[in-house]
């Protein structure tokens, strides 16, 4: 017995490190190793604050619809507050805050035609749902048209690629899909994609 | 069509379609972090899904009043609405109905609000080292600082102090814990009071606090030791006058002590203490005259085993190591919030500002903003 003594918790605090000098506070805890770490805090309004009209956008692009991509970011943002105290690395919280866009789309995109498909009355088959689209010229009106006749994975994967920027590593993060689907995705929507829009050249 | 094509138109009309759907001078509404899409409320939250219709009558009469036409913005429109509906003129206009709606939704000012109870660490009467802070603790999260940093009043000596409040996650089973101190150490010898006259004060949207408290508590004379691993020394001072010089040994390279300013939170005699799982040479000995330093149990304490070391060595597994004699007289001499700073250990890190009382690591300036809640 050469040296001297600590408490038993020291070594799991020594493992903690990584966290900063600036988060949470603590005392008269024995057991150090089942205390939380936290990240540094993830600062939501200034995220909202400067990502919130690209996500919007994004958001419009799958649901075609402003008002419900508004509310659909408006979610995402909720969600990100709520587990803002969780997640570890705050720069990966727009990457968080896309995805949760994408996933909440795709709930309203598949609520939307569980409930036309109950529906009594039938619906015309296209509605253009999108007020924007009035204002949009015909040819990207027709590119709009031949996305959204693909399956909504592909849908999704197009959006992100040419319309977010996002590399196929990004998107199969945000997709929660591995880089291979993405590719396979890719590629078969851009030739369906090629096959619509070149036949009627 | 090649591929290439595709890509560049696709990638135009995309950003057509979503410049023509929000445009560039389109601001997004005040962010409300409890505002959540009927239908879409995690499921604890969906028991409240009759307030959704009061709020959108609500809403209703509001923008029915302020003269728009609250049918149109109103109306479900996400599917079944016939285009010819919506004219470019109107699509102009279109930006205001989601977040007019949404926004007169969300704010509740009659809804009923949920307790927050505010309790304090420290008792009246008191006496505190100058390092102490004021620790107040609360039972549900609080959302904005606003109101209670307007509400709460800290005073030395009768003078309004201009301190600050830091807002940190609980480790002690509260849901959230708010510090209070000065830019530098509280003034030796004197009074701090504090009136917290906040019930009813709101804590956030849909939040109020439910007590009122004050606290008086005394700060003692300024202890300030400053432990030097270069030297392997501890020079102890009482309000500015140097008191004693004692020899130290601090962590060694493996397990080294901390850097920075630590504040004494607990004295024991003895203290029980046990080695880290894994330690490879385990240890469980009580060890008399022990100065609690940090939480994870760094202690300034006597260690009649390492006297060859003292003075000269950093052996310690972080601990800061005295002989007997000069412990048991740092341990009398030692108040809790006493200041006890580390330079030149075997470590660049600086203890962590949750590791115990580490609230002086954190800089001023961060210090003033809050931390988890924007102080202004």
């Amino acid at each position: 017995m050469s040296a001297v003594l600590k408490q038993p918790t020291k070594r799991f605090a020594r493992l903690n490190q990584v966290t900063s000098a600036l988060e949470g506070a603590g005392r008269r805890v024995t057991n150090r190793g089942t205390a939380p770490v936290w990240g540094a805090e993830v600062d939501v309004p200034m995220l909202y604050a400067t990502h919130w009209r690209s996500l919007v956008r994004l958001a419009v692009l799958l649901v075609d619809d402003v008002a419900t991509a508004e509310d659909v970011v408006q979610d995402a943002f909720v969600a990100l507050h709520r587990r803002s105290h969780t997640l570890r690395d705050p720069a990966a919280a727009v990457a968080y805050v896309r995805a949760s866009v994408v996933n909440l789309s795709r709930s309203v995109v598949r609520h939307r035609q569980v409930v036309r498909k109950h529906l009594r009355v039938a619906e015309p088959d296209h509605v253009d749902g999108a007020d924007f689209h009035v204002l949009l010229s015909a040819e990207h009106r027709e590119a709009l048209d031949a996305l959204r006749q693909l399956p909504q994975r592909q849908q999704e994967v197009l959006v992100l690629r040419f319309w977010s920027g996002l590399s196929e590593a990004e998107i199969a993060d945000a997709l929660g899909i591995s880089p291979g689907s993405v590719k396979s995705s890719a590629s078969r929507g851009m030739t369906k994609l090629a096959k619509l829009l070149g036949g009627e050249r | 069509m090649r591929r290439r094509d595709v890509a560049g138109r696709l990638r135009e009309s995309l950003d057509a379609a979503a410049r023509s759907a929000v445009d560039d001078s389109r601001r997004p509404p005040p962010f409300d972090p409890f505002r959540v899409t009927p239908g879409h409320e995690p499921p604890h939250r969906r028991r409240r899904a009759w307030l959704a219709p009061v709020l959108a009558a609500a809403a209703v009469v509001v923008v029915a009043g302020a003269g728009v036409s609250a049918v149109h913005f109103l109306g479900p429109d996400d599917h079944g609405k016939p285009a010819a509906a919506t004219s470019p003129t109107i699509t102009g206009s279109a930006p205001t109905s989601p977040s007019a709606s949404s926004h007169v939704a969300t704010s509740k000012p009659a809804g009923p609000t949920k307790p927050v109870h505010v309790s304090l660490f420290q008792g009246d009467g008191q006496t505190w080292g100058v390092g102490m802070a004021i620790q107040a603790q609360f039972s549900k999260k609080v959302t904005d600082a606003r109101p209670f940093n307007k509400a709460v009043m800290v005073k030395v000596n009768g003078q309004p102090a201009k301190g600050a409040w830091f807002w940190v996650n609980s480790n002690n089973g509260y849901a959230m814990e708010a510090q209070y101190r000065l830019q530098h150490y509280w003034p030796a010898h004197t009074r701090v009071e504090m009136n917290m006259p906040l019930k009813g004060v709101s804590a956030g949207p849909g939040l109020a606090f439910d007590d009122s408290l004050t606290l008086s508590f005394n700060i003692g004379a300024a202890h300030i030791s400053q432990v030097n691993g270069a030297n392997e020394r501890m020079v102890v001072t009482s309000d500015g006058k140097q008191v004693k010089v004692l020899p130290v040994s601090l962590g060694k390279a493996a397990t080294p002590t901390y850097l920075g300013t630590k504040v004494v939170m607990e004295k024991k005699n003895p203290q029980h203490m046990v080695s880290a799982p894994g330690e490879p040479n385990p240890y469980s000995l009580q060890v008399p005259w022990s100065v609690r330093v940090t939480l994870d149990g760094e202690f300034v304490h006597s260690a009649s085993w390492n006297g060859g070391n003292i003075g000269s060595r950093s052996t310690s597994h972080g601990c800061t190591n005295l002989n007997v004699n000069d412990a048991k007289w740092f341990y009398g001499f030692s108040q809790l919030g006493d200041v006890v700073t580390y330079t030149n250990t075997q470590t660049s890190k600086i203890m962590p500002s949750w590791d115990g009382w580490g609230w002086w690591n954190v800089p001023w300036s961060l210090w003033v903003q809050g931390n988890l809640l924007k102080n202004s």
